[in-house]
């Protein structure tokens, strides 16, 4: 049983462009693009999300089904993990080299078990957020933009606990959707999620700052409503440090939202897709994310 | 009359309990007188593994690890309860270390391939005292069977703590920072995933590998560390166990229906501790190595570990 050649099995790391493509191309696949500042907290967003279903058998209504990226969620989960005690959890810079890769979590719902969605994540780190905000040509190219089904702006919460770092958190947040939206990035295929992420530092910072997160959150998504297929609020805490506030909190809707908002578009309105091949089969698989 | 061999593969992490099974499953097809799915229909051309195995077993001392250097298959025929119904299966003895190397590598060997493609289905075993859990925010731990073990049992549990323990708290400060990368950054490697994990990347690779519905047989072994000696539970209980310590391959099991069936089985081959002298007492004391076996799950009786098998087989 030792002997013989060895075959090469299905990796497990994250995707890239044209393998995501092969789900990004079906019906009950979401592209998530989560996009913020560094150290916004979304890979220790997506890492706890992934966790909440090694916890128990099943979330917020929902039950792990697949994933084909298991080995790039794990690295980002233990990333998280090796860094929970911290003050500021630093996973960031874990997915820093793989801007334009997807991670994938393939879910059913609790009622509808055959039924499966496949969610891929993609982001725009801190650097990619910044020339966003400066640049309309790189508003212009970013990767999977118009393909998103949801957009995800992350406010850190740790800068909107910071009298002297909140202003511009929600500056630069502003620009970015601003620029994205004169891009014609996102648009009316898209649902915008505004996330408060490290709400437990907001409680911590007192009443001031939880009413600044929630004012200035409403502001943004009122400022785009009228130009995208919807917005939508939420506050989490990944990694909580606060009494009462587990971790996990504010995932469930986020999930929830993730899954069951979304808009069917034919591909012909999504412009920017390609379809290189006029075979079905090939059709799928080419799509192009831009 | 079906004499075509098959295989079923008998596979898990390392130290997940599959010769033990093996060896017990050997002495109880070929020297039991009692109830059983399967009986053996007739002795294989080379018996010398089974019995090898199985002579360590009946002396209450630990199987030597099975590495890459010793796997062995073995073909044993099998009579099901209809009359003529025979069937051959090759199960081999195969290294847990290889499919831990295999889910870092993303490689096996091509016979090994082979056989999982080709298998009847898939007996996927787990042993409850080596299951490592790892949550965000939680203290990385073995999952805790302090309530049934014995002090040597307990004392291995702490080391294994207090290494995961202190390999987290020798992460340096200055780890955190961008200028240093290796400690937090670069030393993950699929081998520290949380067997939860390392099971679902497992069973995701098989079903890969392998085309139609495949039968799953989820093996708990050292059900006794779980059950007490007596056994006595409810044959849903290994798969209430399953749902409690490994929730991610629960959920990939059950929500995987049009690609996979599964039945969980609790299996105590072993009876005991071989490590634990009072252990070995009581177990040297029974009268039959029958009394010695634990098998809990669905259409099971309470000591035949031939049950899976029937059931991958697809023995009426």
């Amino acid at each position: 049983m030792t002997s013989g050649l060895f075959v090469e099995l299905d990796r497990a790391e994250l995707l890239d462009g044209p393998e995501a493509n092969v789900l990004a191309g079906g019906p009950d696949c979401r592209v998530i693009i989560l996009c913020g500042p560094h150290d916004a907290g979304k890979t220790t967003m997506l890492a706890a999300l992934y966790q909440q279903f090694c916890r128990a058998d099943r979330f917020g209504g929902y039950r792990f089904k697949r994933s084909s990226t298991v080995h790039a969620l794990e690295r980002i989960a233990y990333q998280a993990r090796v860094n929970s005690g911290e003050d500021e959890p630093q996973t960031e810079r874990t997915l820093a080299s793989q801007s334009g890769k997807y991670a994938e979590l393939t879910v059913v719902r609790d009622a509808q078990p055959e039924k499966a969605v496949h969610l891929l994540f993609g982001d725009w780190w801190g650097e990619t957020y910044r020339q966003v905000r400066d640049s309309a040509e790189r508003a212009r190219n970013l990767p999977g933009a118009r393909r998103a089904d949801h957009l995800v702006v992350l406010l850190d919460g740790g800068a909107l606990a910071d009298p002297l770092e909140r202003q511009a958190a929600v500056s630069e947040a502003r620009q970015v959707l601003r620029r994205l939206l004169e891009a014609q990035a996102i648009g009316i295929q898209t649902h915008v999620e505004i996330v408060v992420t490290k709400m437990d530092l907001v409680r911590r910072a007192g009443k001031a700052s939880i009413d600044f997160a929630e004012l200035m959150s409403k502001e943004l998504a009122d400022e785009v409503s009228a130009k995208v297929a919807s917005t939508s609020i939420h506050q989490v805490a990944a990694i909580s440090r606060q009494p009462g506030m587990e971790a996990g909190f504010g995932l469930p809707a986020l999930l929830r939202r993730w899954v069951e908002d979304h808009l069917q578009f034919p591909a012909s309105e999504l412009s920017p897709i390609r379809v290189t091949s006029t075979r079905n089969f090939d059709r799928t698989a080419t799509v192009q994310l831009r | 009359m079906n004499t075509q061999p098959s295989s079923v593969l008998l596979t898990g992490l390392p130290g997940s309990g599959k010769t033990t099974f093996i060896a017990a499953l050997w002495w109880l097809v070929t020297e039991s007188s009692g109830t059983l799915a399967l009986k053996v229909s007739a002795l294989p051309e080379d018996a010398e593994h089974l019995n090898g195995i199985m002579g360590t077993w009946l002396r209450l001392k630990r199987q030597e690890h099975t590495s890459a250097g010793n796997e062995r298959e073995s073909a044993l025929s099998f009579q099901g309860s209809t009359p003529g119904e025979i069937r051959t299966f090759v199960v081999p003895d195969l290294a847990g270390d290889n499919v831990r190397e295999a889910i870092s590598a993303r490689a096996w060997q091509g016979t090994f391939d082979v056989l999982v493609a080709s298998a009847s289905g898939i007996m996927l075993f787990v042993h409850p005292r080596v299951i490592h859990v790892d949550l965000i925010g939680d203290v990385p731990a073995l999952v805790d069977l302090a309530a049934n073990e014995s002090p040597d049992e307990l004392a291995e549990i702490e080391d294994a703590r207090d290494a995961m323990e202190s390999s987290q708290e020798e992460v340096p400060e200055e780890a955190t920072s961008e200028s240093t990368p290796a400690m937090n950054r670069e030393a993950w490697s699929p081998a520290d995933m949380p067997t939860d994990a390392q099971l679902v990347d497992l069973v995701q690779l098989f079903l890969s590998r392998r085309v139609g519905r495949t039968r799953i047989a989820l093996i708990v072994s050292a059900w006794d560390l779980i059950a007490g000696h007596d056994g006595a539970e409810a044959s849903d209980a290994p798969k209430e166990w399953l749902r409690r310590t490994l929730p991610l391959l629960t959920q990939a099991l059950e929500t995987n229906a049009d690609d996979l069936e599964h039945r969980v089985y609790g299996i105590s081959a072993q009876g005991g501790d071989f490590g634990d002298p009072a252990e070995v007492e009581r177990l040297s004391g029974l009268l039959r190595p029958l009394e010695r076996i634990i098998a809990i799950g669905p259409d099971c009786e309470p000591h035949d570990l031939s049950a899976p098998l029937k059931w991958i087989g697809g023995f009426a």
